[in-house]
């Protein structure tokens, strides 16, 4: 019965130790002396960079949170026109890769892009280039506030769904109003849940490196790119995502501190909630607010790709097309799987042992997820080379390589979403089925496993949704004649071919959204 | 879990499987390239069809694959590296990463400047200043200095210095001229922009011709590809570039390497002259808009009509050297 426990102690430690392992070049640099570019980039860079990443991740991390939680209170407090489909939709934006949408949304405010050949084709008014420039930093602002929102509507809307109606009854009866009751009892109580989805919005920011290059923003993933490739210093890159993850591990700290303190509250047992119908102009307003975001965050970028996609269909190359869409289905599912299998171990043994080591490892699990992917994909590469060299076999031209720098990359999210389902279903359960003689493995296959699920296919939908669109990584690590739609959608607009990269950007936004509709499905049909 | 194990095994036995070794087939050629062009590949088919030799294409950024290459340098994959961009030249050579080409079948139509004992450029693209045709400047511009000039105060327009093309640019321009003027010149600029630098190369046209500024530095190649886009908003932009080519116009080049110790140089080698084929070459030139290095091969007809012009003597072996400088002008400067 022990023997089993230490199996997922074992296995927790040893992807977690890897993943150390990997990484650790970067922590090195930390004892080496600097090189010669260091001191200027700690002059001219590091002052931009600490305030441009710190403005982009605070911004949209409290966007996100305030968009994020009120659409959730509202779908699950009140009724009116259009809520049960338009809560579904809202989960779409996920859907669509952020650099895509920059591309998008740039293009069209360009000079030929719809907007101004509508003023000035259309309307024969001739408005100063200046009145539709976009300036680069909120643009970026928008782009990830309207792409990253879901996470934290998510994991609030699955809180509240449970949560709320064992609150709102007793609070109407003491007349408390629905503003009363958001500020008061649904805000306060919904904060562990707003936090783990602000965490991964954050963490997606700051590990963004397609949106910030576009727009020329000297965030921390561009700079590092800067000292590489420019200043052609490896070691300051390094360096720079060593401090870059320091700062992580000490935001995760935070966050689980946040958390700690706001507490757990386990349901006695989930009540229906009887939403209270919205009529007359509170209705309209209602529904008028949740069309024009979907409008502003899905409709609108959908529709331009469309567009766009009629506009270059004759010139997509068809054969390599179909090839990259067999090749990112079979990989994205594969790897996906791959990474929730391996997420899970890690968070059953910090389920298990919950002492100083798993949590360690937990974050260490993180910390890939918190780095641009083009560093994980160097120092998954150098490692790779170093154990090919002395296995003297090929291992880093092989498809290994790929699935090691993603599983590094990715793990953390599916730790987040894993852990997040443990969590809701306690240990309770799990002693019960002990105490009826079950062995802790058998205890976990037919207890635990079944309860999980749900957390386990969110988790498997929501690494899925990253894998499809990765990019660093998959240029880096792919073996010979590998090609994504991320690598098409990246040919094409590298060569600045926006229209031409769209048929293959829409798609992956169409696998995507199918993968969270097919999840999120089932969930809501419940919800009557 | 013994079962979970064995799954991820599988996965990874599986996955492993995928790999492509060389020593496989003897008709093979690798190639990491970051020409990542549909014709490109076109003409990688060609190369397969016509010799029956097969390749293996990895694509990346340059920078990327070059690192690549020299970690892999003990066991080396790739046969062919191509790339963008001349100043990749001195790495590649200071990390003793390429071997010598034979230049034999076109050494008497390609110009010294573009080939090396270990490279040959494969095509050019000039870096040029555009203007609106609709809206002339108001005085004769001659040189890249002219952008300096107090007459074009709040009317610049660049792509960021992250940008190769304009870290090649400075580069070239210390080369020839020396760091202090380099920097006098990139503090001019700096001064006179017009907004802070921010787009790629296509979108300086749209803001010129959305009179966000009067000039703009660009590349002929994306001018060629606006004049070929899906978009007829975009060729109409096109149609409005007026081209400036200065005095000591800086030529971006594409070239073609051989990586030392690779295992298929005779496949390797046949590639590289494939590539420097007048057919080859006509197909960079019309279909993908560049400036061909081979004598003799026409030039597409938008970049034709811009006429002969005067293009820069540089060393491409040693502009990789002042790549460090460049960048750290760039952040005295301001200019992001």
């Amino acid at each position: 019965m022990k023997q089993s426990k230490w199996l997922f102690g074992i296995s927790g430690s040893f992807f977690g130790l890897f993943i150390l392992f990997v990484i650790f070049e970067a922590f090195l640099r930390l004892f080496t002396p600097p090189s010669q570019s260091w001191a200027h980039i700690v002059e001219f860079m590091l002052p931009n960079m600490i305030e441009s990443t710190l403005i982009l991740a605070i911004t949209t991390g409290m966007l996100t949170a305030i968009i994020g939680f009120t659409l959730a209170y509202f779908v699950t407090v009140f009724d009116f026109w259009g809520r049960k489909w338009m809560q579904l939709l809202l989960f779409i934006p996920l859907a669509i890769p952020p650099y895509i949408l920059t591309y998008t949304l740039s293009s069209m405010f360009s000079y030929t892009g719809i907007v101004q050949t509508f003023f000035r084709n259309t309307l024969q008014l001739s408005l100063p280039g200046t009145f539709f420039h976009l300036p680069p930093m909120p643009l970026a602002i928008y782009v990830f506030v309207s792409t990253l929102f879901p996470y934290v509507y998510i994991t609030s809307l699955g809180f509240l769904k449970r949560m709320l109606g064992n609150y709102v009854e007793t609070a109407l009866t003491m007349q408390k109003s629905y503003g009363q009751i958001f500020k008061d009892i649904a805000l306060p109580l919904s904060m562990p849940a707003i936090l783990a989805g602000v965490l991964l919005v954050v963490l997606e920011v700051i590990g963004d490196f397609g949106v910030v290059m576009y727009l020329n923003i000297p965030a921390f993933s561009t700079s590092i790119f800067r000292s590489w490739v420019s200043l052609g210093d490896f070691d300051s890159a390094l360096r720079l995502s060593a401090v870059m993850m320091g700062f992580v591990f000490l935001f995760l700290m935070i966050v689980g501190f946040f958390k700690k303190k706001t507490g757990r509250i386990l349901p006695s047992k989930p009540r229906n909630l009887k939403r209270k119908k919205l009529t007359g102009l509170q209705g309209v307003a209602m529904s008028t607010l949740f069309i024009t975001i979907l409008t502003l965050f899905l409709v609108i970028p959908v529709l331009q790709l469309l567009f766009w996609s009629w506009a270059s269909y004759a010139n997509i190359r068809w054969t390599m097309f179909i090839n990259a869409l067999v090749t990112t289905l079979i990989s994205s599912v594969l790897i996906s799987g791959l990474i929730v299998v391996i997420a899970l171990l890690i968070s059953t043994d910090h389920r298990i042992f919950s002492n100083l080591r798993t949590s360690i490892l937990t974050k260490i699990s993180i910390l890939g997820y918190s780095i641009p992917g083009s560093v994980v994909a160097m120092l998954v590469l150098f490692f790779f080379i170093q154990i090919s060299s002395w296995l003297k076999f090929p291992l880093h031209t092989s498809m290994s390589m790929l699935v090691v720098g993603l599983v590094i990359r990715y793990l953390g999210l599916g730790i987040q979403n894993i852990a997040g389902g443990y969590r809701k279903i306690g240990t309770r359960y799990h002693e019960a089925a002990q105490t009826l003689g079950k062995s802790y493995l058998k205890a976990w296959v037919t207890v635990d496993i079944p309860l999980l699920l749900p957390a386990l296919l969110s988790g498997f939908a929501l690494v899925f949704i990253d894998v499809i669109k990765e990019l660093p990584l998959t240029l880096n690590l792919r073996p010979f004649n590998y090609h994504t739609l991320a690598t098409q959608v990246y040919q094409y607009a590298s060569d600045e071919q926006v229209i031409e990269a769209a048929i293959p950007s829409l798609v992956i936004i169409l696998l995507s959204a199918l993968l969270i509709w097919l999840i999120t499905y089932p969930m809501m049909k419940e919800d009557v | 879990m013994k079962k979970f194990i064995g799954l991820m095994m599988a996965i990874l036995l599986t996955l492993a499987g995928c790999t492509t070794t060389s020593s496989e087939a003897n008709q093979i050629v690798n190639v990491y390239s970051s020409r990542n062009y549909d014709v490109d590949k076109d003409l990688l088919v060609a190369f397969e069809q016509q010799t029956g030799i097969k390749v293996n294409l990895i694509e990346g950024k340059g920078d990327e694959l070059l690192e690549r290459i020299n970690r892999e340098k003990a066991n080396p994959i790739a046969d062919v590296f191509i790339t963008v961009g001349g100043e990749h030249i001195y790495y590649a050579q200071q990390n003793q990463l390429l071997m010598d080409l034979d230049h034999s079948p076109y050494q008497a139509n390609v110009s010294d400047r573009l080939l090396g004992r270990d490279w040959v450029a494969l095509t050019q693209r000039a870096r040029v200043m555009i203007y609106d045709v609709d809206a002339p400047l108001d005085f004769d511009v001659k040189s890249y200095d002219d952008l300096a000039n107090e007459a074009f105060a709040s009317s610049v327009l660049s792509r960021s210095s992250t940008s190769s093309y304009n870290i090649a640019l400075l580069a070239a321009m210390i080369q020839r001229e020396g760091l202090v003027k380099a920097e006098a010149w990139a503090q001019g600029v700096t001064k006179n922009f017009a907004q802070t630098p921010t787009g790629n190369d296509r979108d300086q046209a749209k803001f010129v011709m959305s009179g966000l500024g009067k000039v703009a530095i660009m590349n002929t190649y994306y001018i060629a590809r606006l004049a070929q886009s899906s978009d007829q908003e975009e060729v109409k932009v096109a149609e409005r570039i007026g081209v400036i080519y200065p005095e000591n116009t800086h030529m971006n080049i594409s070239w073609a390497a051989m990586i030392k110790d690779s295992k298929n140089q005779q496949a390797a080698q046949k590639l590289i002259h494939f590539l420097m084929e007048n057919e080859a070459q006509s197909v960079y030139a019309t279909k993908n808009g560049e400036f061909p290095v081979l004598a003799g091969v026409e030039l597409s007809p938008i970049l034709a009509k811009y006429g002969e012009f005067d293009f820069e003597e540089i060393d491409y072996e040693q502009l990789g050297s002042y790549v460090i400088e460049a960048v750290k002008i760039f952040d005295r400067v301001g200019w992001n």
